[in-house]
């Protein structure tokens, strides 16, 4: 028989109904005590809110390129420093990877080395050492427009000695 | 029994596609992932050379890797992919390459999706996955040239679709109720618009304009719409109107949200269009194709106009001469406003068969 009977058809339905429900709840546990699952058949929840009253928080995650005198060269954005990781996966790239190091020590020779180089990429010197930043700024609406009130850092570790 | 009843009509009663119908929704779907939805190849090399503690596979079976693999591997499953949606277009070996597509898209997406961030593109698996028992290939394919058996084409993998995407809609909506939107003071909409827009630098189309729009009970009303909408899409699923209702929703949520969240998800329209009247599209094409003396077959013609299509909207994407920061791109842009169109036009006669219906 080319399709399947209905008897079989009912049964993958009410597999997938209890599936469903049950992988949802893995979901929220595995990606409570861990980070979300794969595959899992869930959209994205969006349910941080980020606005309180007339004041905005806006979290920037920076990587900061130092010179080998220890002036800041320049700054970059995600965006820019891992430029081939497709925007939509950037954020999440950074929780998993370098929210939870405090120190360069976090990291082995080999990603050292590769951010080292793609900053020397970016900057055409050598660079000193590299910092990733988090720092939060707070927004206001004032005059129809919303204007930077503070800026407060976070978060500043070494990602990367310089040249050695 | 009466339960029984319902639930056997629900599957089996709630849609009715024709062989024909669902033959164009094949090359459709095949042209839209070969043009559109691959993975982009040039990001596998990139991969490759990440450093080995960059893989950060999600919790489950991309846990038994350690590394990313060379971009030998990943260059021979996109070939393997591409082939497999070459066989659903050309209707060869149809369930089996459907399956195969199916198969190749979950490793590269698991791969891909190791870097730390799982994006929701499962419907980029289920669409192949579920049409695969469909028996899309049933006409207008090899297979069927091939064979004379008649096989019937089958409603059910539709309602399984349908059940998916209003469950994951579900999953879209209720963490939203918990994490507090319908509160009319959180505006969470607009948060994730300055979110989006001054630390992703999403700053496209009308972004910017939505960024300086003050007006509270339009963010109060947006947020209660979002939740109403992704959590509603569960129970639309009951009924073949409702569902199609509720994807025309989807289709407005999703034009709203790229022009202002610049967020596309064009990885859903094949899914959506799988609710097209496909069947209506068919008969309405036939005589107007025969009556332009077009000497090629229907699906010929069909898949020759779109592939052309779909190669000039590529080509102009390419040429980065509109949205060169391709966030959203030309593509998603394109087809989702073209999807739009589509929407109010079926609406627009709805309404008319409605208002007919109303007067006799």
């Amino acid at each position: 028989m080319d399709y399947l009977s209905e008897k079989i058809v009912k049964r993958i339905f009410i597999f997938f109904l209890i599936y469903l429900p049950l992988q949802y709840a893995v979901v929220g546990i595995v990606g409570y005590y861990s980070s979300e699952p794969w595959p899992a058949f869930v959209f994205p929840g969006f349910k941080s809110i980020y606005v309180y009253g007339d004041t905005y928080q806006i979290n920037q995650f920076m990587v900061e390129v130092e010179s080998p005198d220890g002036t800041v060269l320049r700054e970059f954005a995600p965006q820019q420093f891992f430029y081939e990781i497709p925007n939509s996966q950037v954020t999440g790239f950074l929780r998993s990877n370098l929210d939870g190091a405090d120190d360069f020590e976090a990291f082995d020779t080999e990603t050292r080395n590769w951010f080292r180089e793609r900053a020397q990429a970016l900057v055409g010197v050598s660079p000193g050492d590299l910092y990733y930043l988090h720092r939060r700024q707070y927004m206001t609406r004032f005059d129809n427009k919303l204007n930077i009130d503070s800026v407060k850092v976070l978060n500043r570790f070494k990602i990367a000695e310089g040249n050695l | 029994m009466i339960a029984n009843d319902r639930f056997s009509k629900w599957i089996f009663d709630s849609y009715h596609p024709t062989a024909k119908g669902l033959a164009l929704y094949r090359i459709f779907t095949a042209l839209m992932f070969l043009i559109f939805l691959m993975p982009d190849a040039t990001y596998y090399s990139d991969m490759a050379d990440f450093p080995d503690e960059f893989f950060s596979p999600p919790p489950g079976p991309m846990m038994f890797f350690s590394e990313f693999p060379s971009a030998w591997f990943f260059y021979t499953i996109h070939v393997l992919l591409a082939l497999s949606w070459v066989g659903v277009l050309l209707g060869y070996k149809t369930r089996f390459c459907s399956l195969a597509a199916a198969g190749f898209m979950l490793l590269l997406m698991g791969f891909i999706f190791s870097i730390g961030k799982v994006n929701h593109q499962m419907l980029l698996v289920l669409v192949p996955g579920f049409m695969a028992f469909s028996n899309w290939g049933a006409t207008y394919s090899i297979d069927s040239s091939n064979s004379d058996i008649k096989v019937k084409a089958e409603g059910w993998p539709i309602v399984l679709l349908a059940l998916f995407i209003g469950f994951m809609f579900f999953t879209a909506g209720f963490p939203k109720i918990l994490g507090g939107w319908l509160d009319p003071d959180s505006m969470a909409t607009r948060g994730h618009l300055l979110n989006q827009y001054f630390v992703r630098g999403r700053t496209e189309l009308l972004s910017g304009f939505a960024v300086e729009l003050d007006l509270p009970w339009v963010w109060s009303f947006l947020d209660w719409a979002t939740v109403v909408f992704e959590v509603g899409f569960l129970v639309a699923v009951l009924r073949s109107e409702w569902t199609r209702l509720f994807v025309c929703f989807a289709v407005l949520f999703h034009f709203s949200t790229m022009l202002t969240l610049n967020i596309a998800f064009l990885v859903n329209f094949p899914a959506y269009a799988a609710f097209l009247p496909w069947d209506k599209i068919h008969r309405c094409l036939k005589p107007r194709l025969s009556s332009f003396r077009v000497t090629a077959s229907l699906p010929l013609t069909f898949g020759s106009a779109l592939f052309m299509l779909f190669a000039v909207i590529k080509m102009i994407d390419k040429s980065a001469v509109f949205l060169p920061d391709n966030e959203p791109s030309f593509n998603e842009v394109t087809i989702i406003g073209t999807a739009l169109i589509i929407v109010i036009v079926l609406g627009i006669r709805k309404i008319g068969e409605l208002k007919a219906n109303l007067r006799t």
